[in-house]
């Protein structure tokens, strides 16, 4: 009898090692109903979304000053987003964009606040420290080998106490650039000019990731590290030249904090802050170009979390709630894209 | 279920009085390309080592995965183990354990960074306490005995990768045969050895063949796998040989020469080998690249040229250094003594930018490490070409319009140039490799079992696009243990034994019966 039934299980086993990848290709062959399903999910589930939250409650969530609101708030996220996305790209993790963010928005509100600059220097400050702790986090983990994860979360823990150091936890507020601050509420053609603004930032990181030498080296290194290096490409270079770029655009994320919340916060950094920003690059990464970080699916998701929680906070939703929504987007997102990568590849793996 | 009753001799009443450790009774293995068993019936006694040999593709290997389970049988077959018997399609791994059948495999999962002690517990177990806890001092005793029993020169705290490599070996045999002395001689009936000495460097392979010959003192039974018949006539008792899954013969090795087992793995009776170097073939082409007494890894004094237009092929057992020369040819190693020439100057390579830059293409054994699974294969086309599109920003439009020509004049099959790679066939993604680096256009190509894992017709297209670009002037340095491959692609092959080139065959020497014995029975100089 026994070894009847260990025939059975023997068989089956054999039958689905066999089968499941083949039938699983077929399923997500190109311009089957399951990629396509695939590719414009979530897209079209932003907008039922939005829908339903406008019919649900037509005099608070379906007014202009709610969308453009969430359009401010969202769109220093999306510039960290893409800042968290660009060391993913290559294969490896920047824990430190929140503090970087933070960092930055203190340079940026002190070089105008205690230095008395003009906007110009500010934005040039604060541009080149993000480059620099960019740089170094590129250095550990490109030069040195260190984990990429611990490095940065090393580098976040020393940026946020020398934040706390230098501004005794009182945030900057005076003497900042009404050019600056007033960009939180102006508008172009009804739109905010923020939103605007990182509209452009996200066509230039597309373009590099899409259109440039470095880009394609950066996606390459990422997808197989082995395979670039033995096509010539110099792996670290490109390791450290994504962690500058995730530099550069904490920066930007940093000045455009100060240009949303009218001053340099010290509270502002840190896990919980970029926590929707990483749910919407895993996210991202399972739409539009399914299995690739892409920019385009990276904002959609996180206006996806966005509305959603702008949504749930109009309907009433205690605080609390949003955190926990924020890490479990976290959580489906990262096992989402997990489970289309091994559909797509044989393989499971994301960066390290 | 035809035929053969599915049996547990109770009595062991059947056949031989004294039963055999290990009988296989006419396995077949089908698979969806052919027979890779095919009616294979041996048995070896107890107290025996059995040497089970045969060239590439002979089922060797199909046959140690059916009796391991991890691959069963087709139905028909019958495999004993002492006095119990079991359908060879029903044999799991579970059942092969239970009646005492242990595998120390090519690979045999040890891990060199924890020490001697818990590799074993790894294997086998961890002693508890009380409350689950591991009690070490059980363990080190334990393991302590059996170094002793096993007369292995090592402490259960050190490091595995502490020790000489015939040690660690010598470890992974004893943890696979560990229960025959902690639970009973029953528990641990016969082993099996799948070319545990080929990463072995060669004057720890007779540490490595002592060992194995005390072990089966007792009356364990042992099957040997090995490429290399030396080792094969040193050790065994007993002798099975396999060609294209079906049985050639299974006797006693003694009166068996080399010779005569070269003769039953080809199949057929060999001329004489003339030992003369072959003088290579001058084709008039100029030497594109060369290594000079280089030293590396398992090599240590290399030797060759390859000119223009010339398919070289290197043919050398499993650890004998073949891919080390075409890691060393593209910058990857660096060799310890002895120069790269390239165009016949002497040449330092700092890695493989270095080497592209030289006009050296390597096309590695494993395609895990050649493709980019989720990228298109237009992406897999141009990673080695980027600077060619790129003046700021890259040029799509020339990057699709080339990889449309790729897809076309290299037969690539696959649903346009824009889908993952990971999407085509194994041999369509060769394909695409191999048309990644041909369009570079360079003037040494490297390749590293280049049809492994491909199907026929794929591996005539390959063969087609290296010939043809051989004949435009490019130099081909081909390694494979595939010998008719070797055969049929290469105009002179070297053989590697021993860290040297030990050997050269060309023009009508060269057939892949006569590769097999010059690599079987191939000897560098004596030190």
């Amino acid at each position: 009898m026994s070894t009847g039934t260990e025939r059975k299980v023997t068989t089956e086993e054999t039958r689905g090692d066999e089968k499941s990848p083949s039938s699983a290709r077929r399923q997500w062959g190109p311009g089957s109903l399951g990629m396509a399903a695939e590719r414009f999910g979530l897209p079209v589930l932003l907008v039922v979304m939005a829908v339903a939250f406008s019919v649900a409650m037509p005099e608070t969530f379906a007014t202009a000053a709610n969308w453009r609101a969430i359009a401010v708030s969202e769109s220093v996220l999306a510039v960290a987003a893409m800042a968290l996305m660009m060391p993913l790209v290559a294969g490896r993790f920047d824990i430190s964009v929140g503090a970087n963010i933070g960092t930055t928005s203190i340079v940026c509100a002190a070089v105008m606040s205690k230095a008395g600059l003009p906007l110009a220097p500010a934005v040039v400050a604060a541009l080149l420290a993000g480059t620099i702790i960019g740089t170094v986090n590129g250095g550990l983990v490109a030069y040195l080998g260190v984990n990429s994860i611990i490095a940065t979360l090393g580098v976040s823990i020393i940026l946020e106490g020398l934040v706390q150091a230098y501004t005794q936890g009182i945030p900057i507020s005076s003497h900042l650039s009404t050019l600056l601050t007033g960009l939180s509420t102006d508008l172009w053609v009804g739109v905010p000019v923020l939103f605007i603004l990182m509209l452009v930032a996200a066509c230039l990181v597309a373009v590099l990731l899409n259109h440039t030498t470095l880009g394609r080296q950066m996606v390459a290194t990422g997808v197989n590290e082995t395979a670039a290096r033995l096509n010539g490409i110099a792996t670290r270079r490109v390791l450290l030249g994504s962690f500058m770029v995730a530099g550069l655009l904490a920066g930007l994320a940093g000045v455009l904090q100060v240009a949303a919340q009218g001053n340099g916060n010290p509270q502002v950094g840190g896990i919980t802050f970029i926590l929707p920003a990483l749910a919407a690059v895993f996210l991202g990464a399972t739409t539009l170009r399914p299995g690739t970080y892409n920019v385009g699916g990276t904002i959609i998701a996180l206006f996806f979390i966005g509305v959603a929680v702008s949504g749930l906070a109009i309907l009433g939703a205690q605080p609390w709630v949003t955190t926990v929504f924020n890490g479990t987007a976290v959580v489906v997102a990262v096992s989402l894209s997990a489970i289309f990568r091994r559909y797509r590849t044989g393989v499971s793996e994301l960066g390290t | 279920m035809t035929g053969v009753p599915s049996i547990s001799t109770a009595g062991g009443s059947v056949t031989a009085p004294t039963p055999a450790a290990l009988a296989v009774e006419e396995v077949s293995k089908t698979f969806p390309g052919g027979k890779a068993l095919d009616r294979v019936s041996f048995a070896l006694a107890p107290g025996q080592v059995h040497g089970l040999i045969g060239g590439n593709g002979s089922g060797k290997s199909t046959l140690v995965k059916a009796l391991a389970g991890i691959q069963p049988a087709d139905p028909g077959g019958v495999v004993r183990v002492g006095g119990d018997a079991v359908d060879a399609d029903h044999l799991t791994p579970a059942w092969a354990r239970r009646h005492g059948l242990r595998f120390v495999h090519q690979d045999p999962g040890m891990f060199p960074s924890l020490t001697v002690a818990e590799n074993f517990a790894l294997g086998n177990g961890y002693p508890h306490r009380a409350g689950r806890l591991v009690s070490w001092r059980q363990l080190r005793t334990g393991v302590a005995k059996l170094l002793e029993r096993f007369q292995i020169d090592a402490r259960p705290e050190q490091k595995l990768e502490s020790l000489r490599p015939a040690d660690r070996t010598m470890i992974a045999i004893a943890r696979a045969m560990q229960d025959r002395y902690d639970v009973g001689e029953d528990a641990v009936r016969a082993l099996v050895l799948d070319e545990p000495t080929a990463s072995l460097p060669k004057g720890e392979v007779e540490i490595l063949l002592r060992a194995i010959r005390t072990y089966v003192e007792d009356g364990l039974a042992i099957i040997f796998i090995s490429h290399r018949l030396d080792e094969v006539r040193a050790i065994c008792d007993t002798v099975t040989v396999l060609r294209d899954g079906s049985l050639v013969d299974s006797r006693p090795a003694a009166g068996l020469d080399e010779r005569d087992l070269v003769r039953m793995i080809v199949g057929r009776e060999l001329e004489r080998f003339e030992a003369i170097e072959a003088a290579p073939a001058e084709q008039g082409g100029r030497v594109v690249a060369g290594l000079s007494g280089v030293a590396v890894g398992p090599l240590h004094d290399v030797n060759f040229e390859v000119r223009a237009g010339e398919i070289l092929g290197i043919a050398g057992l499993l650890g004998s250094g073949r891919t080390e020369i075409l890691q060393t040819l593209f910058g990857e190693l660096r060799p310890e003594a002895g120069t790269v020439t390239i165009d016949g100057a002497a040449c330092r390579l700092g890695g493989p930018a270095a080497a592209m830059d030289k006009g050296i293409a390597f096309v590695p054994e494993d395609r895990a490490e050649a493709i980019f699974p989720s990228m298109s294969v237009r992406e897999n086309f141009s990673i080695s070409v980027l600077s060619r599109y790129s003046r700021g920003l890259l040029n799509r439009v020339r990057e699709k319009r080339d990889a449309k020509l790729l897809l076309d004049s290299f037969g690539v099959k696959s649903a346009g140039y824009e889908i993952p790679i990971s999407f085509l066939s194994g041999g369509n993604q060769q394909k695409v490799v191999l048309a990644r680096w041909l369009n570079r256009k360079p003037r040494l190509l490297l390749l590293d079992e280049p049809t492994q894992g491909v199907d026929v017709g794929a591996r005539a297209d390959a063969y087609a696009i290296v010939r043809e670009a051989a004949a435009e002037g490019m130099a081909v340095v081909v390694v494979s243990s595939d010998f008719e491959e070797l055969a049929e692609l290469c105009d002179r092959v070297l053989v590697l034994a021993d860290g040297v080139i030990a050997g050269e065959t060309s023009g009508e020497n060269l057939d892949s019966a006569q590769l097999t014995e010059r690599v079987h029975t191939a000897k560098g100089p004596s030190k």
